[in-house]
């Protein structure tokens, strides 16, 4: 194997050692006339390279603005976008009776893009019921002013133990907010709150 | 051909053509003659030489108006020279007539001479080393032809045969690599 690389080497070397001993190159005698005539039959050259590269240079600034004002749009787009804070929830209870349903208030609200949609869902066991589910988005998919969107919200939230099936026993109760930005893929920012009770045998919620 | 100096310089000379003074040219095909087929005479058999090197003043002549005077126009002719080869050798290997030939019994000859440690100064058998050595590249591609001439057998660095080619470095150390190990093995093949 060794002989063989030394073999392939030698060759080599005599190749590179062969390859630098150019041959003369023989042009016919009307070679340069030839050439000429070819050139003459040609087209001339336009313009001046000056003219040229003023054109270039016109269609470079022309790409380099609107590759800019893209950019600047793109920046813009994404910043009023994305918000830096999820949205809050908050649970204002009455429970001072227990009843066989209880109102309670739900606040919502997001400081930034506002709120995309609201869910209320109670669990028990196998059981998952939604008793609340509004969409806020403003109409007009992307367009909108921020007046159309909902900052805050404050609604009476009424859950009928009765009416709802549910068992004596432990439930919970999850909130989910998502607001209007683009984060997490355009689904918005989410905020979960989740809230445990228990159901009496007369089926009234007792909050803890 | 009315120059202010009587050893007009490169600009003016291209000033002038640009001008619409098409003889101008002939000026530059006298002055850039000999270093064109010096470079198509590395890369190309000297029966085709000739015609290579009046498709880079054609060549030349039509791109004209794009030499932006940056850089030296013997620079940028010898770029236009070294593709011209490159498209040689493209529309070469394209033909179905110009198929790999078997090697000559010669250049065998030659080879098994060579490595009985024997003397190899004849012109003869300098004449059947650079047939073998044709031979070994014809069996490559053109781009790895082209790039191992000027890489290995020429003496350009990897970054001066990227400028020469239009190619990225990168392009050009793969080229160069691929194309010496295959050669390499050609060799290998022939080895008695």
């Amino acid at each position: 194997m060794r002989s063989s690389h030394n073999d392939i080497d030698k060759i080599e070397a005599a190749l590179l050692a062969a390859s630098h001993q150019q041959e003369d190159i023989q042009f016919p005698p009307d070679w340069r006339q030839k050439v000429m005539q070819d050139i003459e039959s040609l087209a001339e050259p336009a313009s001046f390279p000056k003219e040229k590269k003023s054109k270039t240079t016109v269609f470079r600034c022309v790409t380099a603005l609107a590759a800019l004002s893209f950019a600047v749009f793109a920046g813009w787009l994404i910043l009023t976008n994305m918000d830096w804070k999820d949205p809050w929830l908050s649970l204002k209870r009455d429970v001072t009776a227990l009843e066989s349903h209880h109102n309670i208030w739900l606040e919502a609200g997001d400081v930034d893009s506002g709120l995309r949609n609201l869910t209320v869902t109670v669990i028990q066991g196998a059981l998952k019921i939604k008793v609340f589910s509004k969409n806020f988005e403003p109409l007009g998919g992307g367009c909108y002013s921020p007046s159309d969107v909902v900052n805050k919200i404050r609604i009476p939230l009424l859950i009928d133990a009765k009416a709802l099936g549910l068992q004596e026993g432990e439930a919970l109760l999850v909130i989910m907010a998502r607001d209007l930005s683009w984060e997490n893929w355009f689904q918005g920012r989410q905020t979960i709150l989740e809230q445990r009770f228990l159901v009496y045998p007369d089926k009234s919620l007792k909050f803890y | 051909m009315n120059f202010p100096n009587n050893v007009p310089d490169d600009a003016a000379v291209i000033r002038s053509i640009l001008n619409g003074n098409i003889n101008s040219f002939e000026i530059l095909m006298e002055r850039y003659q000999d270093h064109v087929s010096r470079i198509v005479g590395n890369h190309i058999p000297k029966d085709y030489a000739p015609e290579v090197a009046h498709d880079t003043f054609v060549q030349a002549y039509q791109s004209l108006r794009r030499y932006e005077g940056t850089g030296l126009f013997k620079h940028w002719l010898s770029k236009i020279a070294v593709r011209c080869c490159y498209d040689f050798w493209r529309n070469y290997y394209q033909k179905k007539e110009n198929q790999v030939f078997p090697l000559p019994d010669d250049c065998r000859n030659w080879v098994d001479h060579l490595l009985s440690h024997q003397s190899s100064d004849g012109d003869a058998e300098r004449i059947e080393a650079r047939n073998l050595l044709q031979w070994a590249l014809g069996q490559l591609s053109a781009a790895e032809r082209t790039v191992l001439t000027l890489t290995y057998l020429n003496g350009y660095s990897v970054a001066e045969a990227a400028e020469l080619m239009g190619w990225s470095v990168i392009r050009i150390k793969v080229q160069s690599h691929r194309a010496r190990k295959k050669l390499r093995k050609i060799l290998a093949e022939i080895l008695p």
